[in-house]
């Protein structure tokens, strides 16, 4: 038997009693949360059935028939069939905080202001769409936001007839982890520099002693820079590469001061015909407060074969102007510019992951995060869920090692760590070729849905010949789902395409 | 004397057997078996993993007349009370509405009565019965009902005690809050098979009142050993002090939770990820007496010195002891928030190998500090790992005041319901704050089993515990 509890959507402890019959039918984990998705069925009257539509995005808890918790999560969507009419009431279609970005007849891109409906967050929990609107003005994009939260800030029902009659009603629960889709992730820092202005002309590099150096100022703190990019030209044929450094202020932000902070080299050959390019730092470069970036090739000058770096002359729209070295001082160069620039910072995957958890889990109580040593960029730009941006650091991994798995505990703690590789003297689960999940000493896996390695005890004759097989006599299981009335496993196993059914019951 | 036959719901009896009614046959039905096979093509045989026993259809063959000279209307009622009767079954079914009828019988020189529920039926009146009223004979009809796979008798009190009052006896026996003999403090009560008078496991309704006035009740743990060859040789209790530890060793304290003997405190910032905390060895003898059943490991913790808060942990089964080399087995990793009371840390099969041997080697049972990294100052104070038998186990989870002194709650299995009463000196009505998880705990025949107790309040809390339970049949 296992048992359904429904608790309170204040996420507190207290149990909501049901006046109805709760019958899990299965449940599933998957590597990326844990706890993924559970059917329950349920019966009673129909005033008793049609009440269970007030539960929507409570917890609920499935426990095995020793009181172990089996499966956690939330009520997702609920349906009901009540003779030939059937109703889905789902979070899915749930959104109580509206923005829409719009662009404007100049294809300018812009968003209005996020609006949302109050008592709808305090019910459920904040779930935002972000809409996109083209070719119009503000008004316009706020008069859609306001239709769509009027029409969307509480679950909709979705009704249809058919030509059945009958009564039933289940619920599907989904799993914690999946509410990082409710909101995007946007972060403004991480980015810095003179990136906004447009490029109208070039300055020269090194085709004289009198520009051995081109500068410009900007200011950054509490990130480490990984990247700057430029817009560069190569004119003759230089052979030698362009350094790109980070340095400090002299103190009055008028020129680099002294200490080189960090640099990257890039080839004349790699730049070629011109344009942005990137250069990749070899380690984070720790900012904080007022910098310059400072750009000088690494050979003699030479007035034939020299760079040019775009700048802007016409329209200045970033603090400070391009400053000049000739050999020993620094000079504002002529004409007043601003060289076009940025100045991208990074950090740790996994604090970018700790800090998505931390802005978009609204439902968690805490999270561990295992260190990566991983850098990536940091800033985003808020057009991506938080779900799909922390999937994404998980896929990129642990530095020299693997990706990173996820779990929801049954208290909502998040873990995240780097997956197991296959060790076959630390295996767990073993497939039998009954079909059976037993654990090393034998004994049968029951209520619980195995993720990770497993390895086949009987299955493969050992006179096979697994050298032209990448794992033989083992596979990871990446989703796995628990059939309550069978006792079958359906799991899919990691880079699989299809659902492999395994369980080998038979019920006599 | 012959068998006798009723229908019956709370006020209200129907006997097929007097009045206008005779049973002419009954025809008892038998349930059907439901087996899961598990099975290898390439394997002779096969394995029957669970077999479960379904309903009963079955019927009852009726002969009737008028008592009185060809009146009908007596017949027309006794049909019509049968066919209530079916009603308010189903509907009792459907959502507690109607009533629960049940069919008994009292087999021929027998005393016992024995009942099962019906589940729905029908009467069927064929067309002769109709004729024969007509000129005035008697007439059969049949009754078809869907009863429980099983028959029940009487409630009965089960005769329980513990080494504090070791005469099996009826009417209550004290329990405390852990288990320290030296003390005469027992966490659990004891029957014996030869006190079971039941065919097939059967649920009981278990009564807990607490006579302790130092605080309240609240989450409470009941876990059942029933296939043990030797009860009293588990190791139910594994204490800090009695713990090896890695490394520093932590320091000893003196509280009152243990009857006054030492605790352990832990730092964690000496740990990594996957190293053992404390370890204790699991010797032969308990493990013999686990017999390879699955049992949940809970962790006392207190915060009665220092908090306890933000880190996970998790428990293991190593070989050897000494070295820790090897692991068997171990729980899910478990995050250990600032919390009083017991923790679940999952489960664990003991002996995780070659269940019943008559010896073991011993293993090692590790409390394993399971996060990624070390966490800062924090001290750890655990006072014992507790081992709970899960052959059944039901986890009453409390989510409002507990009980106090004098107020008992009672998880009857019998019936289904969990509920507390004795609210103001047991005047007052029930109340539904506790929900019972878990299958509900079954008596086997012919067993001796322990009922392992424990709660989230204070470890002197004593209360008293009494059992009761229906026997169960499948034929009378």
């Amino acid at each position: 038997m296992t048992q359904a509890i429904i608790r309170a959507k204040d996420l507190g402890n207290s149990v909501t009693i049901v006046p109805m019959t709760l019958r899990p039918k299965w449940y599933s984990f998957s590597a990326m949360g844990g706890p993924k998705l559970a059917k329950i069925d349920i019966s009673g009257s129909r005033d008793a059935v049609f009440n269970v539509l007030n539960y929507l995005r409570n917890p609920i808890a499935l426990y095995s028939n020793i009181a172990n918790p089996v499966w956690w999560g939330y009520i997702e969507s609920i349906s009901l069939a009540v003779g030939a009419v059937e109703f889905e009431v789902s979070m899915r279609s749930m959104y109580n905080e509206i923005q829409i970005v719009y662009t404007t007849s100049n294809n300018l891109r812009n968003t209005t202001d996020a609006i949302e409906n109050s008592h709808s967050i305090g019910l459920y929990g904040r779930k935002k769409l972000l809409g996109t609107l083209n070719s119009v003005g503000l008004d316009a994009a706020t008069n859609q936001a306001e239709e769509l939260l009027e029409l969307l800030a509480y679950p909709i029902a979705q009704t249809r007839t058919t030509n059945d009659n009958r009564i039933g009603a289940s619920i599907t629960a989904s799993g914690w982890w999946e509410t990082l889709s409710w909101l995007y992730y946007s972060r403004g820092e991480g980015v810095a520099g003179c990136y906004e202005g447009v490029a109208d002309s070039a300055a020269n590099l090194g085709d004289t002693s009198s520009n051995e150096k081109l500068a410009h100022y900007f200011s950054a703190t509490g990130w480490g820079a990984l990247i700057a990019t430029i817009q560069i030209a190569v004119e003759g044929s230089p052979s030698d590469s362009v350094r790109v450094s980070i340095y400090d202020d002299n103190g009055s932000q008028t020129a680099p001061g002294s200490t080189q902070i960090g640099y990257a080299d890039v080839t004349a050959a790699n730049i070629g015909n011109g344009g942005a390019i990137t250069f990749e730092f070899s380690s984070l470069l720790t900012l904080s407060g007022d910098h310059w970036i400072v750009i000088e090739r690494t050979g003699a000058a030479d007035a034939s074969n020299y760079y040019g770096i775009y700048v802007a002359t016409e329209e200045l729209l970033c603090t400070g102007r391009t400053q000049v070295y000739n050999g020993s001082t620094w000079s504002q160069a002529s004409p007043d510019s601003n060289i076009i620039f940025s100045v991208a910072g990074g950090e740790n995957s996994n604090l970018t992951i700790e800090d998505i958890l931390e802005d978009a889990g609204q439902f968690f109580n805490g999270y561990q995060v295992e260190e990566t040593s991983l850098p990536v960029f940091i800033y985003r730009d808020g057009d991506t869920t938080a779900l799909k941006e922390v999937l994404k650091l998980m896929g990129a991994g642990v530095d020299g090692g693997r990706r990173l798995v996820s779990y929801v505990d049954k208290d909502r703690n998040v873990r995240i760590r780097e997956d197991e590789t296959l060790t076959r003297n630390q295996v767990k689960v073993f497939l039998h070729g009954d079909g059976t999940y037993r654990d090393r000493a034998g004994n049968r896996v029951e209520h619980t849905c195995p993720i990770g390695w497993v390895q086949f005890k009987d299955v493969f004759p050992t006179s096979l010949d697994t050298s032209g097989v990448t794992v033989a006599d083992a596979f990871y299981i990446e989703e796995s789902e628990y059939n309550v009335e069978t006792g079958r496993l359906t799991i899919v196993p990691r880079m699989g395409k299809e659902v492999w059914d395994i369980g080998g019951f038979s019920i006599g | 004397m012959s068998h006798t036959m009723t229908f019956t719901k709370t006020g209200k009896t129907i006997t097929p057997t007097s009045g206008v009614s005779r049973v002419l046959n009954y025809n008892i039905g038998t349930p059907q078996l439901s087996a899961t096979e598990v099975l290898d093509a390439y394997q002779d045989g096969g394995d029957v993993t669970n077999v479960t026993r379904r309903n009963v259809s079955e019927s009852v063959e009726l002969i009737l007349r008028p008592t009185g000279s060809n009146d009908m209307s007596e017949v027309e009622t006794f049909i019509q009370d049968l066919e209530v009767m079916f009603l308010e079954a189903e509907r009792y079914q459907k959502d507690n509405g109607g009533a629960q009828w049940f069919v008994n019988f009292t087999p021929q020189d027998t005393t016992g009565t024995w009942r099962s529920e019906i589940l729905a039926g029908s009467v069927h009146v064929p067309q002769e019965s109709v004729r024969d009223w007509a000129i005035g004979d008697n007439a059969i009809i049949y009754v078809s009902l869907v009863r429980r796979f099983y028959w029940e008798g009487a409630l009965t009190e089960l005769e329980i005690y513990n080494p504090a009052s070791s005469t099996p006896a009826t009417g209550g026996k004290g329990i405390t809050n852990q288990l320290d003999s030296g003390n005469s403090y027992y966490h659990y009560v004891d029957c014996d098979s030869e006190d079971i008078d039941t065919i097939i496991p059967t649920p009981i309704r278990l009564e807990l009142t607490s006579s302790y006035s130092g605080g309240r009740i609240y989450d409470i743990h009941v876990g059942q050993l029933i296939f043990s060859p030797n009860r009293d040789n588990l190791t139910y209790v594994y204490e800090a002090e009695d713990a090896s530890a890695n490394g520093s060793p932590g320091t000893l304290n003196n509280t009152e939770w243990s009857g006054g003997t030492a605790e352990q405190y832990l730092n964690v910032t000496q740990y990594t990820y996957a190293s053992f905390m404390w370890k204790w060895e699991l010797t032969s003898t308990p493990l013999i007496a686990a017999a390879g059943r699955r049992y949940k490991i809970l962790a006392k913790v207190e915060t009665a010195t220092s908090p306890n808060t933000g880190f996970h942990a998790k428990v293991e089964i190593w070989l050897p002891y000494s070295a820790f080399l090897n692991k068997i087995a171990e729980t899910g990793e478990v995050y250990l928030a600032d919390s009083d009371g017991f923790v679940d840390m999952g489960t664990l099969v003991l002996p995780p190998w070659l269940p019943n041997e008559a010896d073991y080697y011993p293993l090692g049972l590790g409390f394993t500090f399971a996060d990624f990294e070390e966490i800062g100052t924090k001290d750890f104070t655990l006072d014992a790992l507790y081992v709970m038998p899960a052959d059944h186990y039901r986890f009453l989870d409390c989510y409002s005041y507990g009980i106090e002194n004098g107020e008992r709650i009672v998880d009857d299995g019998i019936t289904g319901r969990t509920f507390v009463d004795g609210w103001t000196a047991n005047t007052d009505g029930v109340l539904g704050y506790y929900t019972g998880i878990g299958e509900p705990l079954m008596l086997w025949p012919g067993k001796d089993q322990r009922f392992v107790i424990i709660s989230d309040s204070h470890v002197l809390a004593t209360s008293t515990v009494r059992i009761y339970y229906r026997p169960r049949r499948l034929t009378v």
